[in-house]
């Protein structure tokens, strides 16, 4: 096995092969946008790196670099690909675990931080009414955090159990409204479950 | 009805308490634009359906909780998945495989027009 940086695009029916990115990819990058405006940032491809792409529908372009190696971290955005953009928790280097940043379409902003660590949790939402939710700090964590640009960190809702690795919430117009599908109950993934979560 | 602002001179929605003392469900329109207010998280639940397989490390994709999916990922015995499952309005459906089977993934776009990244394969 070994890490990837290729894509597939789905019609509602069929997967079929997308354009291959150039250096994001891998486990756990961040991606946001859609089909024809996608941003993507980090990921691990045999060492973990900060470099960020965006894509049109056919090939990927270079975007400013994060300010650091990311991974793990949980990512979301909607308006456009990579005008719009925030990304919250663990970095690669395990030195910014806590770190929330966003990106506006040419620089990287460091935001206020979550109030704890975590990693391989899940967010959806817009820079302006952001959600990070469960992942793993020493435990799995079952909180969430409400954030936007400029904004303090607030408590969201509380899942009944944190899951470690679910998928982002995908409902992205907003924190509310959102939905997680999967996750483990272990710090691993032999543990995943069929379990659907919904924010409102 | 949809919001047609998301920023009042550079501040995010979210971090403003009143305009004018007015608060968002006061208000209609800012500036002739159309404001529905705001629906922030304020509670969870879990949905009645569940996956057709238990995994992790998958991608989720869609703009709307009504019609939304997840691809690839691990099963409980760290196989990696190449089946798409679709969730729309509560229900969940199988959708079409990968091409490439893959974990660790990740993915935007809509239901009917979604991208997924990477992975592990």
């Amino acid at each position: 096995m070994a890490e990837v940086k290729t894509t597939e695009e789905y019609d509602g029916t069929n997967w079929s092969g997308g354009g291959t990115a150039t250096s994001v990819g891998g486990e756990f990058a961040g991606l946001a946008g859609s089909q024809t405006d996608a941003f993507a940032v980090g990921g691990y491809v045999g060492a973990y790196h900060g470099n960020s792409e965006s894509y049109n529908g056919t090939s990927w372009s270079s975007e400013a670099a994060f300010p650091s190696s990311l991974n793990q971290h949980a990512g979301s955005a909607i308006a456009s690909g990579q005008a719009d953009y925030m990304i919250a928790g663990s970095t690669g280097d395990n030195t910014d675990k806590n770190g929330i940043y966003s990106y506006g379409g040419t620089a990287w902003t460091a935001e206020n931080n979550l109030p704890a660590d975590r990693y391989v949790g899940c967010a959806n939402g817009t820079t302006g009414d952001f959600l990070m939710s469960q992942g793993q700090n020493s435990s799995r964590q079952a909180d969430s955090v409400l954030m936007s640009i400029g904004g303090s960190p607030e408590t969201g809702p509380s899942v009944s159990s944190g899951r470690y690795s679910p998928t982002n919430s995908v409902a992205c117009s907003g924190s509310a409204n959102g939905v997680v599908f999967g996750g483990g109950t272990g710090s691993a993934n032999s543990a995943g479950t069929n379990q659907i979560q919904e924010f409102d | 009805m949809a919001n047609q602002i998301e920023k009042l001179n550079l501040i995010a929605l979210t971090s403003i308490a009143k305009l004018n003392g007015l608060t968002d469900a006061q208000m209609e329109k800012v500036n002739g634009l159309e404001f529905t207010g705001l629906s922030v998280a304020s509670s969870y639940s879990v949905a009645s359906a569940t996956l057709s397989t238990a995994r992790s490390r998958s991608a989720g994709f869609g703009v709307s909780r009504d019609a939304s999916a997840v691809a690839g990922g691990n099963n409980t015995s760290s196989v990696k998945l190449a089946t798409t499952e679709e969730y729309n309005s509560g229900s969940i459906g199988s959708g079409g495989n990968l091409t490439t089977a893959r974990f660790g993934l990740t993915g935007c776009g809509s239901q009917t027009a979604g991208l997924i990244l990477g992975g592990t394969a």
